[in-house]
C-alpha cells in the first residue's frame, strides 16, 4: 500500500493549485496541510471520516485562505461556472492524472447539477468567494446563495456512490 | 450565535465559503455544541469538489520537505499550539501506549500519534509516520512489550524497520539507498519461513536515496523482509541476493 502521501499528495496538490494557480502557493499549502494532518492525528476520530478526507479538507481551507490573502478580492477566473478539466498550458501535460473513478464520478455529479447552483458551488468552492461575494457577484440576495449551495451540496453527497470512504 | 443560525452557515462553511469573523463564530459554536452532526455530511458533498479537481503530480521534492518538516516539529521539544502539555521527551525512552479506548494520555507524543493513526488501519499513514520518528531514533514500546517492534537495520542505508502485530503491518524505511542504473528497481519481499519468498512491492526512493514502504503482512519470529535488485517492474521471485534483510 501507497503512504498516506503518495495517495492523497496528487489531489491535493491539484486542489491547491485549482483554487490558487501558482505552483509555488500551491506547494506550502499542501505543505502546511500535511504538517496539520501529523500534528492532529492523535486527536482524529476514525468515526468522522477518513483520513484522506481530512487532508483535502485542511489542504481547500488554506488554499481559500492563501487566495484571500493573495488578493483581498479574489479574481473570479473566465470559466467560473464550469470546473476547469483543460490545463493552463504552463505545465507539462504529464504533470496532470486525472484518470481516477473518483474523478468520473464527482465530475459526472458536478455537471449533473443545475447551472445555477453548479454555478455557486464554483464560485465558492474554487474560486474562494464568500457567501457575500457570490451574491455581489450574482447580483442576487445572500439568502439565494445559501440556499443554492446547501441544495448543491446535499445532490453531490447523495451521488457519492462508491466514491464515499468513510 | 444560535444553533439556527449556525445551521444556516454550515453548508458556506463546509465550502470555506464563510468570512473569518463568520466562521469563528461558527467554531465557536461547534465547541460548545454537539447538535450538529450534520456538518459531516456537508463536508461530504463538499469533498466531492474535492474530487472533482484534477489531480496533478506535485513537484517530487515536496514529499521531502514535508517529511523533514514533521521531522523537524518532533525533534523540538515545544508541543504545537493548543496541544496538552507534556514533558520534553528524550530519546530511547519508552512511551506506553494507551489502550483502546482509553483516553490518550501521551497525546502530542509519537506514541499517541500512532495509536491515532492505527485507528484507521491505514498503512499508508503510518509508512508516513516512521519516517518522521526515523529522525530521532525513539524506541516505541506497548504496554507488555509485544505491540512494536521497532529497530535499525543495514545501517549503510539507513534502514529502520517496524512491525505492528495488532495492525499485522509491517513498515520498512531507508534514508539512502544507492541509485540504480536505468531498468532496475529495489524490489521488497515477504518471506515466511521455510516459504518462497511473496513479492511485497517496489521502492521507489526520492532524488537522495529515501524511501519507505508499508507492508500489510502477518510476520512471526523467523519470518524475513527482504530487498534485491530486480528488474524494473519487479521479479516474481528475487534474482539476486539481497542488499538489506532483517525481521520482527
Ligand atoms: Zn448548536
Amino acid at each position: 500500500m501507497a503512504e498516506l502521501y503518495d495517495l492523497v499528495a496528487a489531489r491535493a496538490y491539484g486542489l491547491a493549485y485549482r483554487v490558487l494557480r501558482d505552483g509555488a502557493a500551491a506547494e506550502d499549502v499542501v505543505q502546511e496541510a500535511f504538517v496539520t494532518v501529523w500534528e492532529q492525528a492523535d486527536r482524529l476520530d476514525p468515526a468522522r471520516g477518513s483520513l484522506e478526507g481530512f487532508v483535502l479538507t485542511v489542504t481547500h481551507r488554506r488554499a481559500v485562505d492563501a487566495v484571500r490573502a493573495r488578493m483581498r478580492r479574489p479574481q473570479v477566473s473566465d470559466d467560473a461556472s464550469a470546473v476547469e478539466r483543460v490545463e493552463d498550458g504552463g505545465r507539462p501535460v504529464a504533470d496532470v492524472v486525472t484518470d481516477s473513478i473518483e474523478f468520473e464520478q464527482a465530475t459526472e455529479a458536478l455537471d449533473g447539477l443545475p447551472a445555477e447552483q453548479r454555478e455557486v458551488v464554483t464560485l465558492a468552492y474554487f474560486d474562494g468567494l464568500t457567501h457575500a461575494e457570490i451574491a455581489d457577484h450574482l447580483g442576487v440576495p445572500i439568502g439565494t446563495v445559501k440556499s443554492r449551495l446547501r441544495l448543491a451540496l446535499a445532490r453531490l453527497r447523495d451521488r457519492m456512490g462508491i466514491v464515499q470512504r468513510t | 450565535m444560535n444553533c439556527d443560525e449556525v445551521r444556516e452557515l454550515l453548508p458556506a462553511y463546509a465550502v470555506d465559503a464563510l468570512d473569518s469573523e463568520e466562521r469563528a463564530a461558527v467554531e465557536a459554536h461547534l465547541e460548545t455544541c454537539d447538535a450538529h452532526g450534520e456538518l459531516s455530511e456537508w463536508r461530504d458533498g463538499a469533498l466531492q469538489l474535492a474530487y472533482a479537481t484534477p489531480e496533478r503530480a506535485p513537484p517530487p521534492a515536496l514529499r521531502g520537505r514535508i517529511l523533514s518538516r514533521i521531522a523537524a516539529s518532533e525533534a523540538a521539544p515545544s508541543a504545537p499550539a493548543g496541544a496538552p502539555d507534556v514533558a520534553p521527551r528524550r530519546p530511547a525512552e519508552v512511551t506506553p501506549l494507551p489502550r483502546p479506548g482509553e483516553p490518550s494520555t501521551a497525546a502530542a507524543t509519537p506514541a499517541g500519534r500512532w495509536r491515532g493513526l492505527a485507528g484507521y488501519a491505514a498503512a499508508a499513514v503510518l509508512a508516513l509516520v516512521v519516517v518522521g520518528l526515523g529522525a530521532w531514533n525513539v524506541m516505541l514500546q506497548g504496554e507488555d512489550g509485544s505491540d512494536v517492534v521497532a529497530h535499525a537495520f543495514a545501517p549503510e542505508h539507513g534502514g529502520r524497520f517496524v512491525y505492528l502485530s495488532e495492525e499485522q503491518l509491517a513498515v520498512v524505511t531507508f534514508d539512502r539507498l544507492d541509485p540504480l542504473p536505468e531498468g532496475r528497481a529495489y524490489q521488497v519481499w515477504a518471506i515466511h519461513e521455510g516459504q518462497a519468498p511473496q513479492s511485497a512491492g517496489l521502492l521507489a526512493p526520492s532524488a537522495d536515496g529515501a524511501a519507505s514502504i508499508a507492508i500489510p503482512v502477518a510476520l512471526e519470529a523467523g519470518d524475513v523482509v527482504a530487498v534485491s535488485v530486480e528488474p524494473a517492474g519487479g521479479s516474481p521471485q528475487p534474482t539476486s541476493d539481497p542488499i538489506a534483510a532483517t525481521g520482527p
